[in-house]
């Protein structure tokens, strides 16, 4: 349109020339976007190309089932690679490889090779996962949900919710080996316990309150378990969830508030039946994709809940019953497999006999944040089709 | 954020104003509180969650870092009470010189190998394919040698009997049909084994022949270039050796030209080399001195340690003692007890050798200084090979300054006092700007901030600097310049690359981006580049590359939405003008933008110098300050940055330790910088709200 008045149009140089310019521009910010889709394109594609046809042998053409099921039954295991009397190169479990050697005590072994970690599967780290998950997000949405209620429905203006809107906006800026660091300090080492046998355990020494029948309040900790971890993680994820969670409850109209309190609803009463139910849809959507985040993060779990290696699943080997064996339970150490996936990078060498493992390892952790992404993806269609005013 | 100023405190106006209403008759209350107000203060009490966390981390992280500092200070202090700064100092001039030393010998070498430049590649190479083929055939080459030495041992046992059964029959004794059966069968064995070794042999010579067929320059690493033609009869020429098991003719003659150029080079150069040995031997009394002296301090700091943690160790056995119900076991732990003795070490007296040493100090000082200038004078002014030179001439100013420095550091030696006073506010320097991080170190551990820092600065440096343009120039594109489909494709793929979780980012760099670079790096017509080609394939490079994919969708979002904020009437009115679509883009949108933007990118920097899996597993875990003598080659160079060593050391140091608490003043150091930058951004985010 501006073409045509560049007669008479004295800031417009020369058209042919200008619009040249122009395009070249246009096409040089259309390249770096698509240079950016390309990136994420190449990253994910290699993960899919080398990690895909491990977990689903079958579907890529070599053979065996459909899904590779041990991937998801077996723990991680010991790879031994040896050499048998043909010189073929054979690669088995660790648990495999006695028994073969048990069973054919003449067999040649030659060439003896063993790799930590690249035989067998991902189970024990799936699971820790999805219970650090779990725990975050009970405790997470529950005080999150909380805050942002409080901070859309009963604040007024005032120092006390300017310095809560400042704490959470700083919240969010913090490192995540800065939560850590503070998981370690405050839930492994510092929360207060009630026990029969208090410990002391470095940071603030407070000294343990006596309670009747022996028992003591200890400022001891949690010690490593997934409980401290996924608390740690909660921490952490607060503040994406308050802001969605508070942007959900604003977009619900006042209208439905007023009407609420028009007829004689309290205030709580107005709250539960007439924000919240509309409110819910949306902060779910924001909140499981704020979750996706946290699922991934390995630095706030790596002193507060991971090991490397775990003999047992976590609901093996409890002590005692009912209660108590749910907070021997929570009380545990987790494989998880971020934690997994960084160990493996890490400390073991790649090679041919390892990578398949590696890639399998991480195309399941994507398909899971993915599995999450999806979820919230989904849960928005639903809320957008349901919900209308 | 935006909003929530305006529609609570509407909300807010109903609930007080509901106070006065006269439907409140039905109250129940308890502790002077209605359900009401306990539900408030239930969910503000949730509020306050957050302003308790923060709490908490600072906390926390003061706690540990204020302990850090007074007992760092005393470690320092104890660092110059036993001596080992003076012995350091000593150090310092030993370390030097070999550092001059290391230059003038690689320069005389160079000199020396100047005329056989060529052949010595080749004979390199030669040498670079022959490893790498024996490592590729290494299986076969171990499996024949298995073969053969069972072949051997019964040859061996075979010949035994045979002659067990000659000489019984030389005594015309008859010998047992068994023994005849033995031999037979023990013969057919071992032509079943010689059949295996040829078949094993056969197997060797076409692994080689495969291996060599296929092998290209780039497949061998440390590969010196050489002409094409050098290069196949060198790949031939390692095939013929492995299989005949001789050394090609070609290789052994150019060995000898190597050997006769070097000797006749050396012949020429011959004061060259007598100077480097004259310069090597004057450092040996200085040497001995400080090995001396070395053993001393050692002693003196154990001492020291022991007097420090002895009253600790006395309460623990008092303590064991008075727990324990066994009389026995108690009078046993008592007697331990009685037995820590609380010396106090005389640092007065203990230090004299120190004090005594610095007369011979200024002699052996003195010494090197005249052999040094001597050096300076008999030193070849100039080299013939270039690199040579340039080594030479480096060398030359090293030992140039070396005199003076000798001058200052004995002054300094002179100067030492075990009892001058050590600041605490030195020992915050020495973690502020303390330039090394060393730990477990039987000498001295250091905490010194300075290499992390840098190396997380580095990297972030690099990640800002490559996707700020990235990120902010595809927020102009999706938001400005792309059609409604191609927007709504293109932002989720964006806002996705931010669900990449960081260590899936790390693994991907240590498999496949290092690897990559490192390959494109290699790349002959590159090698302009500075840095390349890289040396090591994790590195600051690699790790900022990765970050910045990382900070994009962070830095994307932001800046679209800032973009996005920008009045219409804005553009509206520019396009009214007759600006083109590009010109109000570019003169009017994103200016206006501007401040909304730079708190993107601030935003971005937070999150890239806060990230720890990624540089955890890609930097390269190098702790040191990376050399920027190099330009911008400084970046292909490992780097450690401070989220990693919080990661990697944290797991495997003692609660409660010196080294604990180091981690964790870095933590605090990370925190502020956090917290500076979230302070800056909200600053500029609303300088933007009040256009």
């Amino acid at each position: 349109m501006n073409q045509e008045s560049s007669d008479n149009n004295p800031f417009v140089a020369s058209t042919s020339r200008r619009s040249k310019i122009d395009a070249t521009v246009q096409v040089g910010f259309c390249a770096i976007t698509y240079f950016i889709v390309l990136c994420a394109v190449v990253v994910f594609a290699d993960i899919t190309i080398k990690g895909a046809p491990v977990v689903f042998p079958k579907i890529f053409g070599h053979g065996g089932p459909v899904v590779n099921t041990d991937l998801f039954t077996k723990d991680p295991e010991t790879l031994v690679v040896f050499e048998d009397a043909d010189a073929d190169k054979i690669a088995m479990g660790f648990g495999e490889f006695t028994e073969y050697k048990a069973e054919n005590p003449s067999a040649v072994v030659n060439n003896e090779h063993t790799y930590a970690f690249s035989a067998g599967g991902v189970r024990g780290p799936i699971l820790g996962t999805i219970f650090l998950i779990t725990i975050c997000i009970v405790v997470a949405l529950f005080i999150g949900i909380a805050t942002a209620v409080y901070l859309s429905e009963y604040s007024s203006k005032g120092r006390a919710v300017d310095g809560i809107r400042l704490a959470i906006l700083n919240l969010a800026g913090v490192p995540s080996i800065v939560f850590g660091l503070f998981g370690l300090m405050f839930f492994c080492f510092f929360v207060p316990v009630i026990t029969q046998t208090p410990i002391d355990r470095p940071g603030f020494e407070v000294p343990p309150i006596p309670l009747p029948f022996g028992y003591f309040i200890s400022f001891q900790g949690w010690g490593t378990c997934m409980l401290a971890g996924g608390f740690t993680l909660a921490a952490m994820i607060l503040p994406v969830i308050i802001t969605a969670s508070e942007e959900s409850l604003k977009a619900v109209p006042m209208g439905f508030r007023e009407a609420s309190l028009a007829l004689g609803a309290t205030k709580w009463q107005t709250i539960h039946k007439s924000v919240l139910p509309y409110a819910y849809p949306g902060i779910l959507t924001a909140s499981v994709l704020g979750i996706t985040r946290v699922a991934g993060e390995t630095a706030p779990i790596m002193f507060t809940a991971a090991v490397a290696l775990r003999d047992e699943l976590p609901w093996q080997g409890l002590d005692g019953s009912g209660l108590g064996a749910v907070f021997d339970f929570l009380g545990q150490s987790v494989q998880a497999l971020p934690y997994h996936i960084y160990t493996v990078a890490s400390k073991i060498p790649q090679t041919e006999y390892t990578e398949p493992m590696q890639y399998a390892a991480v195309f399941i952790f994507m398909l899971l944040v993915m599995a999450l992404a999806g979820l919230s993806v989904w849960l928005r269609v639903r809320a957008r089709a349901k919900l209308k005013w | 954020m935006k909003a929530s100023t305006d529609t609570p405190s509407t909300f807010a106006e109903i609930d007080s104003s509901k106070e006065t209403m006269q439907f409140t008759s039905g109250r129940r209350t308890f502790l002077g509180l209605s359900l009401q107000d306990a539900i408030r203060y239930f969910f503000g009490g949730n509020a306050t969650v957050a302003i308790i966390i923060l709490v908490l981390i600072c906390g926390f992280l003061l706690h540990e870092g204020f302990g850090f500092f007074p007992e760092h200070h005393r470690e320092l202090k104890r660092y110059r009470m036993a001596g080992l700064e003076y012995v350091a100092l000593i150090d310092d001039e030993v370390r030097l010189h070999s550092q001059a030393m290391g230059q003038l010998r690689q320069a005389f070498y160079q000199e020396i190998n100047a005329d056989s430049v060529e052949q010595q590649a080749v004979v390199a190479a030669y040498g670079a394919v022959k490893r790498h083929v024996a490592s590729e055939v290494e299986s076969l080459s171990e499996r024949v040698d298995s073969f053969a030495s069972q072949g051997e041992d019964l040859e061996f046992q075979i010949d035994l009997k045979r002659s067990a059964v000659d000489a019984k029959k030389a005594v015309d004794e008859p010998v047992p049909p068994v023994m005849e059966k033995d031999l037979e069968a023990g013969e057919n064995a071992l032509a079943g084994v010689d059949e295996r070794i040829t078949k094993a042999k056969n197997l060797y010579i076409n692994g080689v022949r495969e291996t060599i067929d296929r092998i290209e320059m780039s497949d061998v690493e440390d590969v010196p270039h050489i002409s094409d033609s050098a290069w196949d009869s060198v790949v031939r020429g390692v095939g013929d050796a492995l299989i005949d098991g001789e050394k090609p003719v070609f290789i052994a003659a150019l060995e000898d030209v190597i050997e006769e150029r070097r000797e006749a080079a050396r012949l020429v150069h011959a004061d060259f080399e007598k100077t480097i040995n004259d310069l090597n031997a004057a450092i040996r009394p200085g040497k001995k001195l400080w090995s001396e002296l070395r053993k001393d301090a050692t002693e003196i700091k154990a001492e020291a340690v022991a007097e420090a943690t002895a009253p600790e160790r006395k309460a623990a056995l008092i303590g064991f003692a008075e727990a324990s119900d066994d009389s026995a076991e108690k009078a046993k732990r008592m007697a331990e007890a009685e037995a820590v003795v609380i010396a106090k070490v005389d640092y007065a007296e203990r230090t004299k050798p120190f004090y005594a040493s610095v007369a011979a100090h200024a002699e052996i000082s003195k010494q090197l200084q005249r052999d040094v200038a001597a050096a300076l004078r008999a030193l070849p002014e100039k080299a013939t090979e270039k690199q040579a030179d340039k080594g030479l001439q480096t060398a030359r100013q090293h030992l140039v300054d070396y005199v003076p420095f000798l001058e200052k550091q004995h002054q300094r030696i002179a100067d030492w006092r075990h009892d001058k006073r050590y600041s605490l506010g030195r020992s915050m320097m020495a973690f502020i700007v303390g330039t090394e991080w060393i730990t477990n170190s039987s000498w001295q551990d250091f905490y010194g901030l300075l290499p992390l820092f840098i190396g997380s600065l580095l990297i972030a440096v690099v990640a800002i600097v490559v996707s700020m343009p990235l990120a902010v120039g595809a927020a102009i594109y999706v938001n400005q310049l792309a059609r409604r489909s191609e927007q709504n494709a293109i932002k989720p793929i964006i806002e996705f690359i931010g669900a990449i979780p960081s260590v899936v980012l790390g693994f991907f760099g240590i498999l496949v981006l290092g690897t990559t670079l490192r390959a494109v790096s290699q790349v002959e017509w590159l090698s302009w580049v500075p840095g390349f080609p890289m040396a090591e394939r994790l590195n600051i490079l690699t790790a900022g590359l990765l970050l910045a994919f990382m900070a994009i969708p962070t830095i994307f979002t932001l800046a679209e939405d800032a973009i996005n904020n920008v009045p219409a009437a804005f553009s509206e009115g520019s396009l009214a003008l007759g600006a083109s679509k590009l010109q109000t883009v570019l003169g009017v949108v994103v200016p206006t933008a501007l401040s909304g933007i730079v708190a993107a990118i601030l935003l971005g920097f937070g999150r890239i110098i806060g990230e720890t899996m990624v540089v955890l597993l890609v930097a390269g875990n190098k702790i040191a300050i990376p050399d920027f003598t190099k330009g911008l080659g400084v970046l292909t160079q490992p780097a450690h940055t401070m989220t990693g060593i919080i990661a990697q050391e944290l797991g495997e140091v003692d609660a409660g330790s010196l080294h604990w608490r180091a981690l964790f003043m870095v933590g605090l150091v990370l925190f502020l910088i956090s917290l500076l930058i979230n302070f800056l951004a909200q600053r500029l985010i609303k300088r933007f709200q009040a256009i």
